[in-house]
């Protein structure tokens, strides 16, 4: 079978809008800008999965329900890295112009999109849950009722999602920041709350509890976009920065952490 | 810990160790069922999961009588206890 015969098929397949879709994302960028945001989620999605591993040899010894979700958190944020990189790199393949790299980028690019948003959803939701866990961890003791919490957590992010839409739609832009403000410093308090409970007054030595706030905290800003109409790439980098940061921040806690108890 | 306050998951694990550990790492389950200030019920949870866990492990005893041990595990996770709470509070969670 030929090449024309190929994209003949492919043709048939996928409607010109699609294709169209495809070729116009991959021109709307520099090969510079990609070749950055490649390295950049690269990176992201390797100290993620680096958290994911050290985080993994932790409970695999003390089997705390808690830190279960924290582990998975990250390796959800590897995948959510991984999946755009992925992108980025089908779209540096398109630049070269030819055909079938346009048709391959048609193919990848709505799937990505949807596995990235699944993945970052499910991060989000996995974070959450470890820092709710010591809330609850009283009350949720059979399997059933932690199917059900992880529910529970996943139906929160959504209805947040769907609330901040709403208030956005209706009150507009200045009123869905502060909704989304409210319930930042909801988290705070309860990443707080997390620190000061237990036995004692033992103080907090080394605070690598900053990248989960960060990370919190970015995922805040990054409502911000909405408001802001100029330098949507410097934004955008700058939240990639401190994303790099905060993960730097929580892998070296890990790491460190996992000598003293592993070692 | 305050007066009345009540105790967490990992607090309650650590306890039940601890009363195994103090007694030589041998105790019949009625000793550790008093020592420990649980419920029935949540007892036999709490024993069931450290047991799956490899934490503890019920073995016989002259005869027909049971007792709990510590295992090599359940030392290991005593011992690392409060690095682990310092880990978790470190990190926030």
């Amino acid at each position: 079978m030929d090449v024309a015969m190929t994209l003949g098929a492919f043709n048939a397949t996928f409607s010109e809008e699609f294709i169209n879709l495809a070729s116009e994302a991959a021109a709307s960028t520099s090969i510079p800008e990609l070749v950055f945001s490649l390295i950049i989620y690269f990176l992201m999605a390797t100290l993620a999965l680096q958290i994911y591993r050290e985080v993994s040899k932790i409970y695999s010894f003390m089997e705390y329900d808690g830190l279960k979700y924290f582990k998975n958190a990250f390796l959800f944020y590897g995948f959510a890295n991984l999946f755009p990189a992925t992108l980025t790199f089908a779209l540096l393949l398109a630049k070269s112009s030819a055909s079938a790299t346009l048709y391959l980028l048609a193919v990848v690019l709505l799937p990505l999109f949807f596995l990235t948003g699944l993945s970052f959803l499910f991060a989000k939701v996995n974070l959450l849950s470890s820092i709710i866990w010591k809330l609850v961890e009283g009350v949720v003791r059979t399997k059933t009722r932690r199917t059900l919490f992880f529910l529970s957590v996943m139906l929160l992010v959504l209805v947040d999602g769907a609330v901040y839409l709403l208030v956005l739609a209706v009150a507009g832009n200045y009123l869905a920041l502060g909704y989304k403000a409210f319930i930042f410093v909801l988290i705070l308090l309860l990443i707080r709350s997390n620190m000061r409970s237990g036995e004692g007054t033992k103080t907090i030595t080394h605070p690598y509890y900053l990248g989960l706030i960060l990370i919190f905290t970015l995922s805040f800003l990054g409502n911000f976009s909405i408001i802001i109409e100029d330098n949507h790439e410097l934004v955008g980098y700058a939240l990639d920065f401190l994303t790099l940061i905060a993960y730097a921040i929580i892998l070296k806690g890990v790491k460190k952490w996992s000598r003293i108890l592993l070692g | 810990m305050k007066p009345f306050q009540k105790r967490s998951r990992l607090e309650i694990i650590r306890d039940i160790l601890t009363v195994i550990r103090d007694s030589n790492s041998s105790i019949s389950p009625t000793k550790l069922l008093r020592f420990s200030n649980l419920s029935y019920q949540m007892f036999e949870e709490y024993l069931g999961e450290l047991e799956g866990k490899g934490l503890v492990e019920l073995k016989p005893y002259k005869g027909k009588r049971k007792i709990y041990s510590l295992t090599e595990k359940g030392r290991l996770f005593l011992e690392k206890y409060e690095d682990f709470v310092s880990f978790l509070r470190d990190f926030g969670l």
